[in-house]
């Protein structure tokens, strides 16, 4: 990050940056969904989390990891919005849930892949393990974006049943994907590095 | 635009009826969850999806280098657009992946991360955004017109000046340090409003940005029963807006006169319009009217004439953002102190105020009840 001055055209910050929020949006806006539940205002903390970073990136020491500074600032950005939304029927998660996923995507953050989709990937065993009833049932709520009701009227279970259903799936892989985590950062500590990865 | 995603609001809905309070078993699930939505998200929209949110975070960051908002822009690093733009990935792929290879302990939250989110936030305010607003209104059948010039800044600081203006006169100023109010006129020196909290200045706490998904509820709250739907999207040389508006009815009751007071219930109606930069999700302009459709009184006095009641439209139009260190704008000038005691004073006159107001409804309801009660007889 020395100024050469042979350069032929000279990287700005900001093209650094770019590379920055290419790498980390997604696992931002991941971490964003599990803080606030309007899409719309994920897409806008997640948005106004790398503004803030942008405006104090000259303050950032580089050699620490972008990730959790990006997040830190997403987390308290998510806490101001509950604060000024006081009425809102979804209260924030708490700290201490909170604390927990922050440990969680610092974990996912050491497990290889290049970006999030490749470390998904890599724990899509659990997934697999999944019964096949469950794994349709998730398929039909999260890829084809069905509500309970719908679902429901789908598979023939009644509207409670596939709201426990969805539940029991969610918690078992959540459960099933901290361990896999936490295997993975005992047996590869290095993970694969990346930029997006370790960061 | 502000939709929730149905898998998110059926998941509040089974995460509502949880009872454990296991916050690791709930931290799990939220983890699975923001995985699951993150991978179906990505199929439904691929590449594009991302690039298109990408871009919007670019965009704002462009928009704020040209506009000069910021407060320090950050160092350019030199090297070239080919093998040294690598060189600097890989060093940094190396020494972030060392910082992850001896990270200290991974299941807490790295207490510089925090440290240093809360130094990012406090300086990301040093920018205060510019609008201008003008308002019109009728006042006994004659049409009036004022100009103002607003500055928001962070935590609940702001400056207005009042450009043009027919009742009240023009040069007169009003801000906050975020603490107490201020108010100056055109000639004199500023001084202290003594028994005024800015809290209670609901716009204020909306943020300097005005973002529209901090502007949203605050409209939808404070207008009735206002719903705001997109109208239509517009294309212009700065990107799309999308323009959203919505009628509104709502319901005030103004104290009237002084002395033996009356409740009136007015009726409102009127119309919302919001114009948002489609990328940024910012405030550009906001339209606002609003007329009295019918009033309730129970008794008849006189009094002044009350905002509530008289037509008014409201435009509101972003200029900008502005250094906040800017001499233009001042969120805390010297000004003439109120003295601690005058203070006292006033919350005493503000307590009294509101015994004597308590006792007051209190004889008035005793008056009823015994009235009934001879009735009853």
């Amino acid at each position: 990050m020395t100024r050469e001055a042979d350069s032929d055209a000279p990287i700005q910050a900001h093209e650094l940056f770019e590379i920055l929020v290419r790498e980390h949006e997604p696992k931002l806006r991941a971490y964003l969904t599990t803080l606030v539940r309007d899409t719309a205002t994920v897409d806008d903390l997640a948005q106004e989390s790398f503004l803030v970073a942008w405006r104090n990136l000259d303050r950032y020491d580089r050699t620490l990891p972008f990730g959790p500074w990006v997040r830190g600032i997403a987390r308290k950005l998510s806490l101001a919005h509950h604060r000024k939304r006081a009425t809102a029927k979804v209260a924030y998660v708490g700290d201490e849930i909170v604390e927990h996923l922050d440990a969680l995507f610092a974990e996912l953050d050491r497990c290889p892949g290049d970006t999030l989709q490749d470390q998904i990937s890599c724990l899509r065993v659990c997934f697999d393990k999944l019964p096949a009833h469950q794994q349709s049932v998730l398929r039909l709520h999260y890829e084809q974006e069905l509500d309970c009701t719908s679902i429901s009227d789908e598979t023939g279970r009644t509207r409670e049943a596939v709201k426990k259903l969805l539940q029991r799936s969610r918690a078992w892989l959540g459960d099933c994907i901290a361990q896999r985590l936490s295997a993975l950062g005992r047996d590869q500590p290095l993970g694969s590095p990346s930029l997006g990865g370790s960061t | 635009m502000s939709s929730p995603h149905p898998s998110l609001s059926e998941f509040d809905e089974v995460s509502a009826e949880r009872t454990s309070d296991d916050a690791r078993s709930v931290a799990r699930e939220l983890f699975a969850h923001s995985l699951l939505h993150a991978q179906a998200c990505s199929a439904r929209e691929g590449r594009h999806g991302q690039e298109r949110r990408v871009q919007a975070v670019l965009t704002r960051l462009r928009d704020e280098r040209e506009s000069g908002g910021m407060r320090r822009t950050p160092e350019p690093v030199a090297g070239s657009l080919g093998w040294q733009r690598f060189a600097w990935i890989a060093a940094a792929v190396l020494v972030l992946g060392l910082a992850v290879a001896y990270w200290p302990d991974s299941r807490m939250t790295p207490a510089w991360a925090d440290a240093l989110a809360d130094r990012a936030l406090a300086d990301a305010a040093k920018t205060a955004h510019v609008y201008d607003i003008e308002i019109r209104y009728e006042l006994r059948g004659k049409p009036h017109r004022s100009r103002w010039e607003a500055a928001l800044g962070t935590d609940k600081q702001f400056h207005i000046k009042l450009v043009e203006g027919e009742v009240l006169p023009a040069g007169i100023e009003f801000g906050s340090d975020g603490k107490t109010l201020w108010a100056r006129s055109r000639v004199g020196q500023a001084f202290e409003l003594p028994m005024h909290d800015p809290s209670l200045l609901p716009w204020a706490s909306v943020g300097s940005e005005l973002a529209y998904y901090e502007l949203r509820p605050f409209l939808e709250s404070s207008h009735g029963d206002l719903q705001l739907r997109v109208l239509e999207i517009r294309k212009g040389e700065k990107g799309r807006r999308v323009v959203l508006g919505g009628e509104y009815h709502r319901e005030d009751r103004r104290r009237w006169g002084r002395g033996r007071r009356s409740k009136t219930t007015i009726k409102i109606a009127g119309e919302v319009r919001v114009e948002v930069d489609e990328q940024s999700g910012q405030l550009m302009r906001i339209y606002k009217t609003q007329r009295r459709v019918a009033a309730e009184t129970e008794k008849k006095t006189s009094g002044r004439p009350s905002w509530g009641i008289v037509p008014v439209s409201f435009d509101l139009v972003r200029r900008g953002p502005v250094s906040a260190t800017t001499s233009e704008f001042e969120f805390d000038p010297p000004r003439v102190r109120t003295h601690p005691m005058n203070r006292v004073m006033a919350w005493f006159g503000a307590i009294g105020r509101s015994t004597l107001e308590a006792l007051r409804r209190k004889r008035a309801r005793e008056a009823h009840e015994k009235t009934r009660e001879k009735d009853g007889r």
